[in-house]
This record gives structure tokens, sequence and C-alpha cells, in this order.
């Protein structure tokens, strides 16, 4: 089972902000995609997600072309988000953000599920009743991870983990994931800060201006010029 | 005392019409960012089809109608109007929810006429006399019916079921990623807005008797009660519209009865000119 993005060009309006871009991830791995700020990134994100329509191209999960589908269907068929800025839902309580989750794709299970992600991340069985707007920023990015998980999804796609949290938050969420990702999901990360996605992938695609400049192994990557340039070399 | 409690009375009797009116400029608002203007001409639909048309069937097949039309009427023209225009800009979906009503004000004014015509109350004519207060069967019946509507709107938003809509009342693009099909939501509560409207008519009606121009006031009223109480959340847009029909009648026992509707207006400005960001901008950031 895998993710294949074909030449999907993502726009707002008549201005092509992303153009035939082209990515895969398998089930059972973790890919990123990296690049600098307004790499086109999350536009191409929002694009596999169905938040914005694409102007062409597909995005294939599992036998089905989801690209013309309204941004629901994703969910239904396992593809689960973990969105930038996490987008708790604040007036929700932890437990309700959870349930609503679950619910929302047609779950069962619905306390067992729960169970497990607080098991996960303790620290939500804590403040299961709390509005989870008024948790801390790494207790929403566990929330919006465990949101995510509690969907038993098969790839999760998660959107700039790294901004406002901690480092240490951030070591904890990593692994996490990597512990995911041995059980077998598949993984698809946008992160700005490329040093820490490589750190959780075993492959990754640079994006620069729209389009994707070159894919490879992690440690393909950390050898190629143009990664180190447009990191550090136009500083 | 008496003409404290008598008025009291009044108030909630008045406050709770334009509490159903409100809560659906509330419960859209949420949802959508929309303010439907057209549900004052709705509820006057509402009234006309209860009362007035096919004086053959039995009133409360008329009634069943007019629900259900009113509950048509709302989906109807979101999913084939506002919405639309609504993807381009929000005024322009608010402003022709403004012609919509007077679309209805005019299809009414031909096929009914545009004199006022008196409503018999479903309810009967009964009079209550509980100590020195008089309350009428109808109005009771206001107050019950429309404590039961919102008492069961707040417990249904409140379950767990009602989590989804809550979800999306709080984060329309995050619910929709995670699977909630919020465009069926959205659709469900225009038809919630739609029956509220049309029981707010059937219910008025009695009172004011019916005619094609009494949507107007209603559809501005109730928005007055609405922004009192807050657009943005359903219970206090009842409250204040509750609050609203107390002041009316407060201030029309003990003031003036000729100025009320001053009044009313009075308080619909000071309050856009206290808390203006409350409404205007919210309006401006919801997105369809």
């Amino acid at each position: 089972m895998t993710l294949e993005v074909e030449n999907l060009s993502v726009g707002y309006g008549d201005v092509p902000v992303v153009r035939e871009v082209s990515l895969e991830v398998a089930v059972g791995e973790a890919v990123c995609l990296v690049g600098p700020n307004g790499a086109g990134k999350t536009t191409t994100l929002r694009g596999i997600m169905g938040l914005s329509r694409p102007t062409a191209g597909a995005v294939r999960w599992e036998g089905t072309d989801h690209a013309g589908r309204p941004a629901w269907s994703r969910a239904h068929a396992g593809i689960a988000l973990v969105p930038e800025g996490r987008h708790v839902f604040g007036p929700l309580s932890v437990v309700e953000n959870l349930e609503v989750a679950v619910r929302a794709v047609g779950g069962r299970r619905v306390g067992a599920r729960i169970d497990a992600a607080m098991d996960r991340f303790p620290r939500l069985r804590e403040r299961r009743a709390q509005p989870a707007g008024l948790l801390s920023g790494g207790e929403q990015q566990m929330l919006a991870i465990a949101r995510a998980l509690v969907q038993e999804p098969r790839l999760l796609v998660i959107d700039e983990m790294s901004l406002g949290l901690a480092p240490v938050v951030y070591e904890q969420v990593g692994e996490a994931v990597r512990g995911l990702v041995s059980d077998g999901l598949g993984v698809l990360m946008v992160e700005q800060n490329a040093a820490l996605a490589m750190s959780l992938c075993s492959r990754g695609y640079l994006m620069s201006g729209g389009r994707i400049l070159l894919g490879g192994t992690v440690e393909e990557m950390a050898h190629e010029d143009a990664v180190a340039h447009l990191y550090f070399g136009a500083v | 005392m008496d003409k404290l409690l008598q008025l009291v009375v009044a108030g909630l009797v008045t406050g709770s019409i334009y509490g159903l009116i409100a809560t659906g400029y509330a419960v859209l608002y949420t949802a959508t960012g929309f303010v439907n203007f057209a549900l004052g001409a709705q509820a006057m639909l509402g009234g006309y089809l209860a009362y007035v048309y096919f004086p053959a069937v039995p009133q409360w097949v008329r009634i069943v109608i007019s629900l259900v039309v009113g509950a048509v009427v709302s989906v109807v023209s979101w999913n084939l109007l506002y919405k639309w225009a609504a993807r381009r800009a929000m005024l322009a979906a608010v402003i022709m929810s403004f012609a919509l009503a007077i679309v209805f004000e005019e299809i009414i004014r031909l096929s009914a006429g545009g004199l006022n015509v008196p409503a018999p109350s479903p309810f009967g004519r009964t009079v209550f006399q509980l100590g020195a207060v008089t309350i009428s069967a109808h109005q009771l019946a206001v107050v019950v019916v429309s404590a039961v509507l919102f008492t069961g709107l707040v417990v249904m938003l409140g379950s767990k079921r009602g989590a989804a809509v809550r979800a999306m009342f709080a984060d329309a693009e995050t619910a929709e990623v995670l699977g909630i099909r919020t465009a069926r939501l959205t659709t469900i509560l225009f038809a919630v807005s739609g029956v509220f409207a049309a029981v707010a008519g059937i219910l008025a009606a009695p009172l004011l008797t019916l005619s094609p121009y009494m949507g107007l006031n209603l559809a501005l009223i109730g928005f007055v009660g609405a922004i009192l109480g807050g657009l943005g959340r359903i219970g206090t847009a009842i409250a204040g519209s509750i609050l609203l029909g107390l002041l009316e009648a407060f201030f029309a026992g003990y003031v003036s009865a000729d100025f009320r509707t001053a009044l009313v207006y009075a308080v619909f400005v000071l309050v856009l000119v206290i808390r203006p960001a409350g409404l205007l901008g919210r309006v401006a950031k919801v997105k369809v």
C-alpha cells in the first residue's frame, strides 16, 4: 500500500504555487518533505489532503484517486493528518477531541482506542476532562498526534511538527513516531527543520520554488550540495 | 408587583419568539460565518402556510407542511444560492439573503394579498388566571414550545454526537480533514434554522396578525437579540433574545409603548458601538 502523488499542481485562484509534484510513501516507512520557508510544502500537503483543490495531477491511495474528492474522504480511507499549528478543538475536552476523531471515521471500540492513545501519552490522561484550548503547546501537539492515531490510520501525515515545540518535547514525540513506523505505519512528514526531519525518516524529498528538486534516502540527501546550499549556502 | 409579573410574562413570550430566530442566526453564523437575514421572511412564510393557504386541509397538517417547507427553503437557498456567493464574498451572500426576503414578501403579497390577516391560535382561546397574572393558552404554548426546542438543541449539541458539530464550530477545516462531513452537518443546521424560523412564524402570527411585511421586523429584532447575547454562541444568543423581550416589555409597560421599537434599535446600536469586533471581526475571517 502506497501513497502515490503524481504530477500534482496546486494553486490559489489562478496563481500556481506547486507544480507537478510527484512523491511516494509506502506503509512502514517514514518519508520527509523538506525545504525552506515558502517552498510550497504546506500547499503540497493541502493538495494531498484535499484542503486545496489540485489543478492537475493525482493523489492515489490504495487504488483510489482522491484528487477530486472532498477532504473528509481521506480520513475514511485511512490517512490521518496532524495539522500545522496543532489545531486541536479548543472548546472540546481532551477526551471529546479523541472521541470525535474516532466517530468521524466510523470507528468502533472508542474507549479502547482512547485508552491506548493515553497509554502512549500519559499526560493526556491527566488532562482528559480539560478543554483542549487550555493545554500547553507540547500537550496540544501530543493531543493532535493522539487524535490522528485513534483513527487507526495506515498513513500519518504530519505538518511542521517542530514549529513551536521545545526540543525535549520534540524528542519525545519523535520517539513515538519511530515506534509507529516500526509498527507498520506509513508517515509523511513535512518539515522546515531538515535535520530534525531527516533524523526520523529513511527517505526524503527536497522542495524549493514549488517543485521537487531531488529525492532519495536521507544518507544520499545529506551529501547533496543542493540541500546544504538551500539551507546554509544562501546565508 | 402584579404589573411586573404580567410584563415578565409578556417579555418571555416575545423574547422566546425572538430567540427562535436568533438561534437560527447563531447556528448558521457559527457554522459558516453567514448571517441569514431571510429568516424573518421564512418565519412569515411559515405563518402563511400554517394559517392562510390550503384552508380545507386540517390545521395540524398545514403546520407540518409549514415546518417541512421551512427546512427545505432554508437548505435549498444555502446550497443553491448563498453558498456560492459566500465563497467569493460573505457580504454578497448576506445581501443576497435580504433580496431573497423581499422575493418571499412579494410572492406572499401577490398570492395572499397585502392586508393583515388574523391568525387564530391553534391552542385555542383559553385564558388562565394565576393570581393577578393572566396568561393565554397561546402565550403558554409559545414559552413551552420554545423552551422545548431550545433545550433540545442545546442537549443535542452537548451530546457525544453533537461533539462533531462543536468541532466544526471550533475549526471547520480541521473537522473536515479528520473525516467529519461538514457540508452535510451544515445542511442539517440550515434545516434546523428553517424549522425554528417556521415555528417562530406560527407562534408569532396569532399575536401580531399575519402580514407579508412582518418578516423584516422579525429578522432585525431576532438579529438584535442574537448580537445582544453574542452571535457566536447558541446559548447566549437565546439568552440575549429573552433579555431583549423582557427589556422591550418593561420599557413598553413603564416608559412608553410607542417607543418600544425605537428602544430595540437603540439597544442594537449601543451593542454594536460597545462591542463591534465581536460581530464584524469574525464575519470577515470565517471561511466556508
